[in-house]
């Protein structure tokens, strides 16, 4: 008789996003890899096939339970397409052979979809980077005759981190208050807006250096910044404007899982109550505010909170149909203490004999109904690129954000996805 | 080099799925005023309402979910068993629903899962959780013939089929008890 299909518990994090996800709010998060060279689809299948041999764990579909949903394993085929739709859209089951993640290309570009329920970004960008260094060997097989035959290391373990970490004991630190929600017209048809801000690595830690902040502190700064004059002050905003920053907890905590394994810290700024009349008392304020809450404490009270709430006797016995209801009505209430989420994944390294072929990687994040805006970080050799993914027509906050910088005295350049040249 | 292709023909929500649910409703509205103007003794129009809703079910869950064969008989199997007590509750209650109709959907479902285990015996773990389901509904018949003799009339059918329908899992046990515990496992875990 044929053995019955594994199957494997949600992650503490990854328990929530099936529940709460629509087309209206996808968890989906996307990254890319630009190559030098026009992307084959015959040897994108190959090599994504061959990488999955490798990663069982994405190699799965999702089946609702009594009471939680669970990954089962997915012998179906892989579905590799041309992109044709705005980045970072749900994905339907139905239309993908039941996996979690979608790849597409276009031209140079590989993308790798997933939903937030597979993994995290850095686990994430671990697949994605097997997935170009195979299709780099496969496409170039002479020079990679000697790296085929090697096998690059990385784990398979999908133990649930959060369980292992969390302190039972640990206080709750969530703060109570509402933040400033981004006001503006959407864009029609659910368009995303797609803008990549490529940034001279060398200037931008030369001016971080010089302000004594990190590159995430500093371009954290400028966003608030950006925000504040851009759309605050001219909708007249009274609630603090909050920067959700996610954390990876394998900087933390000791943990190989693939899983989702990160956690978040929300910087937030009251202008109403503060006066930040210039962009060095923000980014004191700012570096004030990581220094505080950006230590294994207060993670581990941020991340202990979740773990405990997942846990809970009773939010565990109410039956998945219920929780579908509860967590759908209650969620845009939930997404309204944070105004943003930046997330910089930094810097992606990658082997040597690879990187000639290589351009840059690209992230981006689904922006939805609540957090219209979204910004993502990631840099490869000497280029950070920061992405706003957007769902607002117009484009203030993004252009104040590139003009912080030109201030600066840091290069920049800006590509899209033309929504937005379209809108204007 | 452009990034990104230019989006074309994006899909605006499904206009055809949103014209058939005016239509459903329109004809259910009309249907309704008809049944008012014409009678107001006999509710005929919740029979076509009724029919309509069940088409509906049908359509969207064979459409718009991956479902697999399993699925579909214990969905069916709800959905007929729900709309024949419905029409005979509004054709004013004989009791033809649960003495008669209901028991032969029990036998026809059940003897379906039966088929089913033997013919995809290797994969029956994608049925089990619906062999289950089936198996617990079948029983309510019986169920009720014992809290109340009045209910069903029929006693014979109902305890035919319940018989069949345990006679099925009892098979199913013994062919796939362990894959039985396993989907049990899987799908309760808490």
């Amino acid at each position: 008789m044929e053995k019955s299909n594994n199957w494997r518990r949600l992650d503490n994090s990854a328990k929530i996003f099936p529940i709460a996800s629509s087309k209206k709010y996808s968890s989906v998060f996307r990254l890319s890899a630009v190559l030098k060279e026009k992307i084959n689809p015959n040897i994108l299948r190959k090599a994504v096939k061959m990488v999955l041999e490798n990663l069982p764990s994405f190699k799965v579909k999702l089946k609702k339970g009594v009471f939680w949903y669970y990954f089962e394993d997915n012998n179906k085929e892989i579905i590799i397409e041309e992109e044709k739709n705005y980045p970072c859209k749900y994905i339907d089951p139905n239309t993908n052979n039941d996996y979690l993640f979608k790849v597409t290309y276009f031209e140079n570009k590989i993308n790798l979809d997933i939903f937030h329920s597979l993994t995290d970004g850095n686990s994430g960008i671990i697949f994605l980077k097997e997935i170009v260094y195979t299709y780099i060997e496969l496409a170039h097989k002479n020079e990679f005759s000697k790296e085929l035959r090697i096998k690059r290391k990385f784990s398979n373990n999908t133990e649930d981190d959060y369980l292992k970490n969390y302190d039972k004991k640990s206080k709750n630190n969530r703060d109570g208050k509402k933040a400033y929600i981004l006001k503006g017209k959407k864009l029609p048809l659910a368009a995303i807006g797609v803008i990549h801000v490529n940034i001279n690595l060398e200037q931008l830690k030369s001016k971080a250096k010089e302000k004594n902040v990190t590159i995430t502190q500093y371009l954290t700064s400028i966003l608030f910044y950006a925000i504040y004059e851009a759309n605050y002050r001219k909708y007249n905003g009274k609630k603090p404007i909050k920067i959700c920053i996610p954390v990876d907890l394998k900087k933390y905590f000791k943990s190989e899982t693939i899983n989702n394994f990160f956690s978040y810290i929300t910087v937030q700024l009251d202008f109403e109550n503060n006066n930040f009349n210039s962009f060095n008392r923000i980014l004191e304020y700012v570096k004030k505010d990581f220094e505080t809450k950006l230590t294994k404490d207060e993670i581990s009270k941020t991340m202990s909170a979740n773990v405990k709430l997942g846990n809970n006797i009773f939010i565990k016995s109410i039956p998945l149909f219920l929780k579908l209801i509860i967590v759908k009505l209650s969620y845009m209430e939930i997404r309204r203490y944070t105004t943003t989420t930046f997330s910089n994944i930094g810097r992606i390294g990658i082997i040597g004999e690879y990187q000639k072929y290589i351009d840059k990687f690209l992230m981006l994040i689904a922006p939805e109904s609540v957090e219209k805006i979204k910004c993502s970080a990631c840099s490869f050799e000497k280029n950070l690129v920061f992405t706003f993914t957007s769902t607002l027509q117009n484009t203030d906050i993004e252009k104040r954000f590139c003009n912080i910088l030109k201030m600066q005295g840091i290069e920049i350049n800006v590509e899209g996805n033309g929504v937005h040249d379209f809108i204007s | 080099m452009t990034l990104y292709p230019k989006i074309r023909n994006i899909k605006k929500d499904n206009v055809a799925l949103k014209i058939m649910i005016i239509i459903s409703l329109l004809v259910s509205l009309l249907v309704f005023i008809i049944n008012i103007i014409t009678s107001k003794e006999h509710f005929w129009s919740l029979i076509v309402i009724m029919g309509i809703l069940y088409a509906w079910i049908t359509v969207m869950y064979s459409v718009y979910r991956n479902v697999n064969i399993g699925s579909s008989i214990t969905v069916q199997f709800i959905a007929i068993s729900i709309l024949t007590l419905c029409i005979d509750f509004i054709l004013g209650y004989r009791g033809w629903a649960i003495n008669i109709a209901i028991p032969i959907i029990i036998i026809t479902a059940n003897v379906t899962m039966l088929i089913l285990t033997i013919v995809v015996l290797q994969r029956y773990y994608k049925y089990a959780i619906n062999q289950l389901i089936i198996f617990i509904l079948s029983m309510i018949p019986l169920l009720i013939l014992f809290l109340s003799k009045q209910i069903i009339t029929n006693k014979i059918l109902v305890i035919i089929s319940s018989s069949i329908a345990l006679f099925t899992f009892i098979i199913s046990l013994i062919l796939c008890g362990k894959n039985i515990i396993q989907e049990l496992d899987r799908r309760l875990h808490m």
